[in-house]
């Protein structure tokens, strides 16, 4: 042993390194005592756990949070419902088909669902959500020859308000295969809840929560022991509420005031923020279909319904503005100095003739009228002439300008960005020759012009404001269970309208023109100046569509509203925006006591 | 008396390594879905790998010092490759040779215990020298570096052992190491208690006594001075400028148990494995139907539980037991051969033979935290059976030239 290098000229180095065996020889005598401890000693206790019993973690899923309007009042919240799951490993495939028998559920379809390779094997996972008390007291009763198979009560989404803000509220479902591909890596598992639309989805990460896990111990017979001793259960974590800027009291009123004969949309924004106040597309549909897996003759019904419910008008929804916009070519003009407020075209005599081509106005002759009249009393052969002064650049560059064309940025969830064409749209390569007539028609808001009425509002919005284009938004706050405010939504000012303050003024006198004189009389209120624009849609498909966008009290605006009535007589949109905006005036004058954290705040000016 | 180690240590490398395949067949016999089955690959790579293991030993000791450089060039390279084709989302410590994955650090280990050896044999002056054990700290360090693009916690003790080990070999005592790497625990002791300078103080009271009775280079000192005043004053303010992901994410680093849901769990279902496995054993093929089959790493980090479920206290006490005597065998080697070179590989083949066995057994009964860190020999996967029987080749290697001078 004399032969190493290290020890002979230096002992105290040896010493070091016998130290090191040391340590090393008491590292692996501690690993000893303590297999001994577990394996011998305590040995016996943990046999007689594992001998006959067998342990199940179980998911506990989280509370969704809360939706809320902006006053408080509750839009969705959870119910306790049964839930059957089964745990793949311990199910066999006997089991599945008694499961199917006894609930009425295609056996097949639950082992679609248990035998998918990338669910985790030892977590029961829901087979069926929703069931009744009678399905879920039968499976209970014959538990034990269900090895494999438990009840479990969760949470399940409820909309207390059934239809009411349907299509913004959005609804929640079990997830797909493919959202499950794309979101593996934040938790979610197979046969989870998700917001698969509208607020449900667009703030999912805040009302999603937290699910907790419990290990139970199940003898083999597949019956549960209880929970594991000295493992703790980890409770799931509540999902944050999310209060909206919605006015649940606004948005009924509106629901109320587009009758339900007619398909339409409203949206009620607050000019000086950008917040959405009423959001409201018709006919609605009740959410809470969703929630259970919904059944086909459910969706058939909803699908190939004749107004199309589904279709979430307020940003789906593609409308040619007609005369509302009107606003916009008209202000092209001032700003381009094509027209002062005296300018007079040549006279509308039901028509006028371009070039060799006969375009229409909508009434029977306006005869020789200035800007203002030629606003109030909508003639479209006045516009006609500002539009071919203007041309197709620059009107879709005020166009642009006004928000049409790209998505208004809204955080409630998904939207279109409409239309606006441009020289490269008409493209005869694609059908779609340019001839100058079409300009014509695009300064009255037809032609291929498309618009929808989300756009439309934050337009309105932005002329009651004096030009500043805002995103709308619905977020109101993020607040945790114990109420701390997480997260506030935030106006933010998208562009300012590309005119300056003398023409803004000027348009906005005319809109007041068109409620005191001109085709929107039937808006006035006694106590507050309205202004605002009517428009009719022509549809080649069947009855026009009416429009009306305006915005109270004209001095100082507290909200803009943009609606539209499908196959409706010209003007039906009038008394519902009148009911809107009187409904929201008044709230104001008695304010809802105790909210004063809230972008309600700003509403709530002298 | 001639011992017989070279027998000794084939020996024990191949029962283990055949052990490890036997419980990998047990652990993953009822998984679906795979092209190969895991110990088939398992056993490829055995075969595999007992050749390189063969090679390893009988190669001259002057081809070893020649290849080092290039070796460690090459690791380095590799490394950066894998930074830069990693993907985010999944493992980024993967190198696609057709169908074979290597993994790069498994060979930084063998790089760097090859360079250090070179290293500290070559420098005349010594080694206890601060600058020698800075060169060291770079060798070491320059290969971590691109391994811990994602903070790991695992792989950073298994290089920090390797330097440890190699420089307690080279003549440094474990008070000078415990020194050297003082300022660090402070920070650690830092961020556990919350800043509490009480506890830091005491810590600091604790480097100071050693200091003392050391005496070392005044260098040193002041070294020590200077770093411990810095993460006194500035680890702090530091840590509360971090943002709170990035406060999390050196939790995790520190304590991988905060995430309760995966490592908890490993942990408890590890635990009741082990303990179930009694003083016999469940018996082969019984334990991983019932609660190792919870284990979602069975196979690779927790095949020790497979181990001590389904051949009890006796099974696990005889891996150990064959485990401590390779290390001894090791530590024999090392002090026992002519030339500097040599007995310095040795003392790194142990250091990571150690620290693989102590971390991850201690990690599966439960005392130590989860780092993933594999058994050697008996986890699946072929790049660390690859090191593991390549560094029992350079042991080999080692004690059949022990009279090389």
């Amino acid at each position: 042993m004399s032969g190493g290098y290290s020890q002979s000229n230096d002992p105290s180095h040896r010493g070091q390194l016998y130290l090191f065996i040391g340590i090393v020889t008491a590292l692996f005598l501690l690993l000893a005592v303590r297999l001994f401890y577990f394996q011998v000693v305590s040995g016996e206790e943990y046999r007689a756990h594992s001998e006959r019993n067998s342990i199940r973690p179980v998911v506990l899923e989280s509370l969704r949070g809360l939706i809320l309007d902006r006053n408080g009042v509750v839009l969705a919240e959870n119910r306790p419902s049964y839930t059957i799951a089964a745990a793949p490993f311990e199910t066999s495939d006997e089991t599945v088909d008694y499961l199917g028998e006894l609930t009425g559920q295609d056996a097949s379809a639950i082992r679609r669902r248990i035998r998918d390779p990338s669910v985790n094997r030892f977590n029961p996972i829901p087979v069926q959500r929703n069931v009744s008390f009678e399905i879920a007291s039968r499976v209970e009763e014959h538990l034990l020859d269900l090895p494999g198979v438990i009840v479990q009560i969760t949470p399940s989404r409820m909309y207390g308000k059934g239809t009411l803000a349907s299509h913004v509220l959005g609804y929640v479902s079990e997830i797909s295969r493919q959202e499950l591909e794309e979101l593996a890596e934040q938790g979610y598992r197979s046969g989870d809840i998700i917001g698969k639309l509208g607020v449900e989805r667009a703030f999912e990460r805040h009302l999603r929560g937290q699910s907790g896990m419990e290990f139970i111990e199940v003898n083999a017979r597949g019956e549960e022991l209880g929970p594991l001793p000295g493992m703790p259960v980890l409770l799931p974590e509540t999902g944050k509420d999310v209060y909206l800027t919605l006015d649940t009291r606004i948005q009924a009123v509106a629901e109320e005031a587009i009758p339900d004969s007619l398909a339409g949309a409203l949206v009620a924004i607050d000019p000086t923020t950008g917040a959405v106040i009423a959001i409201v597309s018709k006919p609605g549909y009740d959410p809470n279909l969703f929630t259970e897996r919904i059944r086909r003759e459910t969706w058939d019904a909803l699908r190939d319904h004749s107004l199309k419910p589904l279709l979430d008008r307020t940003r789906d929804g593609l409308y040619p503005p007609a005369s509302t916009m009107k606003i916009v070519t008209a202000a092209a003009a001032l700003e381009e100095k094509l027209v002062t407020p005296t300018t007079i075209f040549r006279p509308c005599n039901r028509g006028y003739l371009f070039g060799n081509r006969w375009a229409g106005c909508w009434t029977s002759g306006h005869g020789a009228m200035a800007f203002r009249d030629a606003m109030t009393h909508s003639c479209d052969v006045y516009f006609y002439q500002v539009g071919h002064g203007l041309g197709l650049d620059r009107w879709g560059r005020y166009a642009r300008g006004f928000g049409f064309g790209t998505p208004t940025g809204f955080d409630g969830g998904g939207e279109r960005g409409g239309l606006v064409p441009d020289a490269e749209f008409y493209d005869p390569a694609k059908n779609r020759a340019w001839t100058p007539g079409k300009i014509l028609n695009l300064a009255i808001g037809q032609g291929e012009l498309l618009v929808t009425p989300l756009q439309m509002a934050t337009m309105i919005a932005a002329v009651a404001n004096g030009g500043l284009l805002y995103r709308p938004f619905i977020l109101d706050r993020v607040e945790s269970a114990e109420g701390e405010i997480l997260e506030s939504g935030e106006s933010a000012i998208r562009e300012r309208l590309p005119v300056t303050p003398e023409t803004m003024r000027l348009i906005q006198d005319t809109m007041i023109a068109v409620v005191n004189e001109g085709t929107a009389r039937s808006v006035r209120l006694p106590y507050a100046q309205v202004a605002g624009k009517t428009g009719t849609a022509e549809n080649p498909h069947g009855l026009a569509h009416s429009w009306f966008v305006g915005y109270a009290p004209a001095g100082l605006p507290r909200i803009a509203v943009a609606a539209i009535l499908e196959n409706a007589p010209s003007g039906a949109a009038v008394p519902v925006v009148r009911r809107v905006i009187d409904a929201y005036l008044s709230l104001e004058r008695k304010p809802v006591a105790g909210r004063d954290r809230s972008v309600s705040g700003a509403y709530a000016l002298p | 008396m001639e011992i017989q180690l070279n027998r000794t240590l084939v020996i024990i490398s191949v029962v283990l390594s055949v052990f490890g395949i036997v419980v990998i067949y047990s652990a993953t016999h009822d998984e679906t879905g795979f092209g190969m089955s895991r110990y088939m690959l398992q056993s490829m790579w055995f075969l595999f790998g007992i050749g390189i293991m063969y090679v390893t030993s009988m190669l001259p000791i002057r081809f070893l010092q020649a290849i080092t450089i290039p070796v460690f060039v090459l690791v380095l390279i590799l490394l950066v490759i894998v930074l830069a084709t990693g993907t985010v989302k999944g493992s980024s410590r993967w190198i696609r040779l057709g169908f074979i994955g290597i993994q790069p650090s498994e060979l930084a280990k063998i790089a760097v215990i090859l360079a250090l050896a070179q290293y500290l044999s070559q420098v005349r002056t010594d080694s206890r020298r601060p600058s020698v054990i800075a060169t060291c700290g770079v060798i070491v360090a320059l290969p971590v570096f691109f391994i811990l693009s994602q903070p790991d916690l695992g792989t950073s003790i298994v290089f920090a052992a390797i330097f440890c080990g190699v420089l307690l070999w080279a003549g440094l005592s474990v008070l000078d190491l415990l020194l050297m790497v003082s300022p660090l625990i402070g920070v650690v002791i830092g961020v556990v208690s919350g800043f509490n300078w009480i506890i830091w103080s005491i810590f600091v009271v604790i480097v100071a006594g050693i200091v003392y009775l050391k005496w070392p280079p005044r260098f040193v000192t002041v070294f020590l001075i200077v770093t411990h005043l810095g993460v006194g004053l500035g680890a702090e303010p530091l840590w509360d400028s971090l943002h709170d992901y990035q406060q999390r994410r050196v939790e995790t680093f520190l304590n991988p148990q905060v995430d309760p849901k995966g490592a908890g769990y490993q942990i408890i279902q590890s635990k009741i494995a082990i303990g179930s496995g009694g003083l016999l054993g469940r018996g082969f093929l019984q334990g991983s139907q019932t609660h190792l089959a919870f284990l979602p790493e069975q196979h690779t980090d927790f095949i020790f539980s497979v181990i001590a479920e389904e051949f009890g206290f006796a099974g696990s006490i005889g891996v150990l037991a064959l485990y401590y005597l390779l290390i001894l065998s090791g530590i024999y080697i090392a002090m026992n051969v002519k030339s500097r070179y040599q007995s310095l590989l040795a003392a790194g083949c142990v250091s990571v033979f150690t620290i693989h066995v102590i971390m991850n057994v201690g990690m599966a009964v439960g005392v130590l935290p989860i780092t993933g860190i594999p058994l050697p020999f008996l986890s699946y996967g072929g790049s660390f059976l690859m090191t593991s029987l390549i560094l029992c080749g350079l042991l080999l290697n080692v004690w059949r030239h022990r009279f090389d001078y």
